[in-house]
């Protein structure tokens, strides 16, 4: 398995920018400013075939291309730091343990945009990791990596820590945006897209923390590199979070392609108290989950998509034989319901819906035609909404009922949750 | 342009215009909530949906741009599917209280519902309920004076929120929380009160926002709808007024893009209420033994008619004067000045009442004796740079004050406010320039003399020099660098439109003013390019039309001079008779021909001479004095009381006729309700009158029949077809459109200083409160609802140093009078100045003027 | 003002930082609720004029976020994330546990002001669940009975 972003994760404080730039820090920063112009460095991210770690997958290099280059207003890089996503928690990681590294990906990706002010926008609740990234950055400008003449070459940047406040939505790039610019998190129509219109009116690009934590080796490594680890469409690696009932949960940095037994059995050490395997969400509660039958299943872009599902955050969420699949759905739709902005229709009122049906069911007031009204409703959701929270709310009803609707079954008939959810607190 | 075809049907739009925009345009509907075409879009209710040919989801029509060759379906299966779905979204947290929703009937939600055609909900669980107490039953509360808020039936378009924000500039109502319990409410203690909130009540697509006088008052299906023109403001602004019997329900905006766009304000919309009040005169009145007793018309036309002869027989015709209102229509207004003209045979004619120091008559020779806006509001838009100078927009003119913002906030067209106070408008304003009172004049030439080019002469360059911005400084308070800087934005702006408002109208140096800066458009190239100009925004609904339609001693319709031979023939062809070439009195000549005995008769049509003369104690003993007094009213005014014969008269939305708005606008307005108990409309009146006199000339049966002599008579009325004024009405323009050819010739305008009174050390300025409009809308009980109590607003360290504090009683005292009235403490005003609103009649503000002095000195002391 | 001279001039320090001036909201927000807590109308009208930002808009922005209450909190304001991975480890027998322990239930305070309980989403702490969160700063992570109770005692103490 090959390291990029976590090489450095577990030597001792990392944290600090003497031990960052002593273990080979910052030089792929240096290396850009002295060799490469902002097209170049487009150039090789596009060619490295790097996508976008937050979930979405967008390739990165394509996505800064569309920054348009005659354009007179400023330009802005806006680093997505607010992850949210349920069982989910790689970028929390790099922001306590090496904050550079996502910030010296941050420098070169501004470089390469053009962009003179970089805000770094962190979920309110990681307070760790505001004071980690808030001290990383006065270190950075103390050093030269940031503000005027970057090491001399006539570039300046400017970056603000920014803290978010609590709110699951600002995580989606134009909300995060509208939030940047003191608004309520309110998702916006894209066309147009920040690249054209994007913070303040401006061109503007919001990338992920672990994406950007990749660009200092691809710059120092080259594009070749880089698209030599993992598989030819996903090249490179990936963060998973591991967690639920499993006896190892943690962080996992893996090739792309790996299969998915070898993270829950080889490294997270097997299901806990080795009960049965029932469910896997493998990439935040937003993609569908998968059962036994597909722990072959390799984790990369395609592969998951052939496989019903997506890739995701990496958020690995594993559930065994005691866990009631109502319950679960229940629990993430009362969370998506909470994180709803409340712009547009299908979403604000059918998260609602939707959960109000599975509160029933789950307290023993379901009925059978509950079940396909959920996922009547759910298509009355998908595809019509401002943003993907919509599309991500129906998702654990729907994949759910599809793999276990004798379950939902169950609940009607027997006025109930039989199989609620074993795990107490110790 | 790009092509698209909607339902199988070609259409052409514009770059940047919707999928939407394109399907209105072929005249296909496709429903809508969150979307207002002056509002930006922001995609949200998504029951726009339509199918886009190769687009695997369906598109929200609002906010998808038409792209070339697109195949969009409004009307496919899955478009309306896809409808259907959004809207049982909608329905399923909507109270469905529709038999008891005061929006049934014209509910945007209901009428889609309908439209949609699904009759089943598959929602089963309880409805979301935001609860304003315990106890409440309607889950209703009062947001406003004016306004109700029903938050369980909001569906979260947020068009009122918008408006206010994108368009007003507002920040009285918000939308809170977020998801489904996102809620429209004003934040703790703070009443909505802004003077368009009630645009947010008009938008609203459900019954959620709700005013206050209309609620529960009547389905509006049980009323009509008449077109009328907003009879406060001089900004003309269209409105729907909604009738049932002879009662006006309520009045909403009549979208005129030239004009309001839609928008208009509080005191257009709820000050309908004057024309059903209780005080409104109910017949005729005659003064007997000192009191008004009701009479019949025949025993008043009997004794007008007779009293009219006789004083003619006796005095001659100069023994009469006729005062006529910038508040009556043209037609009512033509026909006064011509009874006078014709029937009594006099000039003694005038409107301007309020004003100490009259402006010379308008004229029709050049721009600059025009004496009104150059430009139209829709201009403001099309400027690059605004400079407005003495008016307190926002208040004044409201709906000229959105635009400026529009201009500001979508073209980023920079604004200069030149007052002796802040105003509202400071908020949009580039530069804000505060000279002292007084002292603007001098500020004007100091901008003339840093904008000098070769258009001056050497003797205009030799005199204007001696306003150097150091000495000006000192003498209008305004920083040197700041005069120069200024001069230098003006220079080099592509484009310039002046304002001049109601301060520098009853400015004491209202000409000079007026020509100064003249000068300085002239210099700056603002005279000759389009867009640019000198605007003079006049007061009232209908004071353009009282100018042009010669209510006025020196002037015939048309601002033409009296010794104007040819038109005078025309005139006195088409009038058939004779008419006086002497100039009659202007409004203080008539009053001191009372005064002097010399005028017997005077005739007041709709002007509340008692409050607006500047000199409230010479109005009344003048009024007292006069032999014979006929005043011809809506209330029983302060005038109306003291006159011998009182006449009701119909309120513009009585009657049906013409106004000529700010921008020169006439535009025509139907009647909404009958007369209310007797009255009848002025011009109706008059014609009674003429013929009770046998002056057949005067057989007019309706409006119709003096408009059209009217637009056929009235220079740069020529040509308009009242059959054809259409919603949009027409500028009249005769000089105005050939402004970019015109030559002007630079004047020498002094500053002259004003002389402060021993013993009266503040300056008393007055005008409208932003909810009130002259004295008429204080009728208004809605109005007053929003604010009903005069004040006297003064500088914050003045009143430290006097012991005042807000709400404190005070009394305001001049060497002419003295009023009682609460203090407003203020930073908005510098240091020697008060501000006292003209709208409350219980606070007598003209007891303190003297129409000898042109600055109005009073000093202020605590109750 | 309510607001500490300390507050003041982080709000003001904040006014002119960013590229627009509304950009300084949530830190403004941020320093009043660091000073008291909770965010009141008083405070927030102070932020408002502080910023020269309307009142109004600084309520609608506080009402979004969830991370500033509105009324008072304990002194210390424990929050329990009930999100899948907590839940699937038991979150729901901590709230149980917590409300039993401090004699309130989730959203009250207790009588003597020193703790209120609430409910929170995915803190990003699932690798480490079950887990709660103090006063918005401290995560308390892997969570069993025994350590909620030794926290609970410790914070008593201080």
């Amino acid at each position: 398995m090959t390291k990029i972003v976590f090489k450095n994760i577990d030597k001792p404080e990392q944290y600090k920018i003497e031990n960052y730039i002593k273990n080979g820090g910052y030089q792929g920063l240096a290396k850009t400013l002295k060799e490469y112009k902002p097209a170049d460095i487009i150039e090789m991210v596009k060619k490295s075939g790097l996508r976008g770690r937050g979930g979405a997958g967008f390739p990165t290099g394509l996505k800064w291309g569309f920054i348009p280059k005659d354009s007179k207003k400023p330009k802005y890089l806006c680093v997505n730091a607010d992850e949210s996503e349920p069982g989910t928690f790689k970028d929390r990681e790099i922001m306590e343990k090496d904050p550079h590294i996502s910030i010296e990906g941050a420098i070169i990706a501004s470089y390469a945009i053009g962009a003179n002010v970089c805000f770094y926008y962190i979920r309110g609740e990681f307070v760790l990791c505001a004071q980690r990234i808030q001290k990383a950055i006065e270190e950075a400008y103390d050093k030269g990596y940031l503000g005027k003449n970057i090491l001399g070459s006539g570039y300046n940047l400017d970056m603000y820590l920014y803290r978010g406040a609590g709110a699951y939505i600002c995580g989606e790039e134009t909300a995060l945006l509208e939030s940047l610019e003191g608004k309520r998190g309110l998702a916006r129509v894209k066309p147009p897209f920040p690249a054209v219109e994007g913070l303040y009116k401006s061109p503007t690009v919001v990338n992920n923390v672990e994406t950007l934590a990749n660009v200092p080796d691809i710059v120092l490594k080259g594009a070749d590199w880089f698209l030599s680890i993992g598989t030819a469409k996903s090249p490179g690696t990936k963060i998973f979070s591991l967690s639920g009932h499993i006896n190892k949960p943690g962080n996992y940095e893996l090739d792309m392609g790996t299969p998915l037994r070898h993270l829950i059995y080889d490294l997270g050490g097997g299901i806990k108290d080795n009960r049965k395997l029932k469910a896997i969400i493998p990439g935040g509660p937003s993609v569908p989950i998968l059962t036994e039958e597909h722990l072959d299943v390799k984790l990369d872009f395609e592969s998951l998509v052939q496989a019903g599902t997506m890739l995701g955050s990496g958020g690995v969420i594993v559930m065994d034989e005691t866990t009631c699949m109502v319950k679960t759905a229940l629990i993430l739709m009362n969370f998506f319901k909470h994180e709803s902005c409340g712009k547009c229709t299908p979403c604000r009122e059918g998260t609602v819906w939707l959960y109000d049906i599975l509160y029933r069911l789950e307290h023993g007031e379901g009925k059978k035609e509950d079940i396909d009204l959920l996922l009547k409703v759910c298509e009355n959701i998908g595809g019509r909404t401002i943003c993907a929270l919509g599309d991500a709310a129906i998702v654990p009803v729907q994949s759910t009922i599809k793999y276990f609707r004798e379950e939902y079954i169950a609940h009607v008939e027997n006025r109930g949750c039989l199989t609620p959810f074993k795990f107490q607190l110790n | 342009m790009v092509k698209i075809n909607v339902d199988g049907k070609p259409v052409e739009v514009e770059e940047g215009q919707t999928v939407l925009q394109a399907a209105l345009k072929l005249g296909i509907y496709c429903p809508t909530f969150c979307w207002h075409e002056k509002l930006e879009p922001i995609g949200a209710c998504r029951i726009c949906l339509v199918e886009i040919e190769k687009s695997p989801k369906l598109a929200v029509s609002c906010i998808t741009k038409a792209m070339e060759g697109m195949n969009v379906h409004v009307s496919s299966p899955k478009a309306i599917d896809g409808r259907k779905g959004v809207m049982e979204m909608l329905l399923v947290n909507h109270p469905l209280d529709c038999p008891t929703c005061d929006k049934g009937g014209e509910c945007d939600l209901q009428d889609v519902a309908y439209y949609v055609k699904n009759d089943r909900s598959r929602f089963g669980e309880p409805k979301r309920r935001f609860l304003t107490s315990a106890r409440s039953t309607f889950d209703e509360k009062q947001i406003g004076p004016l306004m109700y808020l029903t938050m369980n039936r909001c569906i979260a378009c947020f068009k009122c929120v918008r408006m206010l924000k994108e368009v007003a500039g507002e920040y009285d109502l918000g939308a809170f929380g977020r998801g489904v319990f996102t809620e429209i409410d004003v934040v703790k203690d703070q009443p909505i009160t802004n003077e368009f909130s009630g645009n947010t009540v008009e938008i609203c697509p459900v019954g959620c926002l709700t005013s206050k006088p209309f609620r529960y008052a009547v389905r509006t299906w049980l009323t009509q709808k008449k077109s009328s023109v907003c009879g406060f403001c001089s900004d003309g602004c269209n409105l729907t007024l909604w009738v049932g019997g002879d009662k006006i329900f309520r009045a909403t905006s009549r979208k005129n893009d030239a004009v309001d766009e839609g928008w208009i304000c509080d005191k257009g919309r709820y000050g309908y209420d004057i024309v059903n009040h209780s005080d409104r005169i109910k017949t005729p009145l005659i003064k007997k033994n000192g009191k008004l007793e009701p009479a019949t018309w025949e025993e008043t036309f009997d004794l007008i008619s007779n009293k009219i002869k006789e004083t003619k027989d006796k005095f001659g015709p100069d023994a009469f004067a006729g005062i006529g209102s910038a508040r009556c229509s043209n037609e009512d207004n033509y026909l006064f000045q011509k009874f006078f003209r014709t029937v009594v045979g006099t000039n003694n004619i005038d409107h301007r009442v309020a004003f100490k120091r009259l402006l010379p008559s308008p004229s029709s020779s050049s721009i600059e004796n025009l004496y009104t806006m150059t430009n139209s509001i829709e201009e403001l838009e099309k400027t690059k740079m605004i400079v407005v100078i003495g008016c307190d927009i926002t208040s004044e003119h409201p709906i000229i004050g959105l635009r400026i913002k529009k201009a500001v906030n979508n073209y980023a067209t920079p604004l200069v406010l030149i007052n002796s106070k802040k105003t509202k408008l400071n908020a949009w304003a580039k530069t804000e320039i505060l000279p002292k009172f007084g002292t603007e004049v001098a500020l004007i030439n100091s901008l003339c003399n840093a904008a000098l080019n070769q258009k001056a002469d050497q003797g205009f360059k030799d005199w204007v020099k001696t306003y150097s911005p150091q000495k000006v400084s000192e003498i209008t308070g305004v920083e040197a660098n700041a005069i120069s800087k200024l001069a230098e934005e003006i220079s080099s702006a592509e484009r310039c439109i002046f304002l001049l408002g109601r301060d520098v109208l009853s400015h004491p140096q209202n000409q000079e003013l007026i020509d100064a800066v003249y000068n300085l458009a002239h210099l700056t190239g603002a005279l000759n390019k389009p867009h640019s100009g000198v605007n003079l925004l006049w007061e009232y609904n209908n004071s353009q039309g009282a100018l042009d339609m010669g209510v006025l001693p020196d002037r015939l319709p048309g601002l033409t001079p009296l010794n104007q031979a040819d038109y005078l023939q025309n005139v006195e062809k088409v009038w058939q008779s004779k008419i006086s070439t002497k100039p009659g009195f202007n409004i203080h000549q008539i009053l001191d021909g009372i005064d002097k005995g010399e005028v017997k008769f005077l005739y007041v049509m709709e002007e509340n001479l008692v409050s607006n003369y500047p000199d409230r104690k010479y109005a009344q003993a003048v009024l007292a004095k006069a032999a014979f007094s006929v005043v011809q009213e809506i209330f029983l005014s302060e005038t109306a009381q003291r006159a011998t014969v009182v006449l009701p008269a119909a309120s513009f939305a009585e009657k049906e006729g013409t106004f000529t708005s700010v921008e020169r606008r006439v535009q025509k307005f139907q009647r909404g309700v009958r007369p209310q108990n007797q009255s009848k409309p002025d011009w109706q009146i008059i014609s009674m009158l003429a013929l009770w006199m046998d002056y057949e000339n005067f057989n007019y049966d309706s409006t119709e029949k003096i408009s059209t002599e009217i637009f056929s008579l009235v220079p740069s009325y020529l040509g308009l077809d009242y059959k054809k004024l259409g919603n949009n009405g027409a500028q009249w323009n005769g000089f105005v459109s050939k402004k970019e050819a015109m030559t002007y010739s630079l004047k020498k305008t002094d500053l002259k200083p004003i002389q402060s009174e021993q013993g009266y050390p503040f300056i008393l300025t007055t005008g409208n409160l932003v909810h009130h409009c002259g004295t008429l809308s204080g009728y208004s009980e809605n109005l007053n609802l929003v604010v009903n109590e005069s004040f006297c607003e003064m500088n914050q360290q003045d009143a430290e140093k006097l012991g005042i504090k807000t709400n404190d009683e005070i009394w305001l005292e001049s060497a002419s009078g003295k009023i009682k009235t609460k203090a407003k403490l203020s930073s908005n005003l510098q240091p020697g100045m008060v501000f006292v609103p003209i709208n409350f009649k219980e606070l007598e503000v003209n007891l303190l003027m003297d129409k000898d002095n042109l600055v109005d000195w009073i000093k202020i002391s605590k109750v | 003002m309510i607001l500490s001279e300390k507050t003041q001039k982080k709000i003001l320090a904040e006014k002119n930082k960013y590229p627009q001036p509304k950009t300084a909201i949530l830190p403004a927000l941020y320093a009043v609720y660091e000073e008291f807590g909770y965010l009141s109308n008083e405070t927030m009208k102070e932020t408002g004029e502080l910023l020269n930002i309307p009142f109004l808009e600084i309520v609608e922005v506080a009402s979004f976020y969830t991370m500033f209450p509105k009324k008072p909190t304990g002194k210390y304001f424990l929050q329990v994330c009930t999100n899948l991975s907590c839940a699937l480890l038991g979150a729901e027998d901590l709230v149980k546990h917590l409300e039993e322990k401090l004699k309130v239930k989730t959203g009250q305070v207790t009588p003597d002001g020193v703790f209120s309980i609430g409910r929170v989403e995915c803190l990003g702490s699932c690798g480490t669940a079950p887990m709660l969160q103090v006063n918005n700063l401290h995560f308390q992570e892997d969570l069993t009975k025994e350590k909620v109770d030794k926290l609970l005692e410790e914070l008593k103490k201080s």
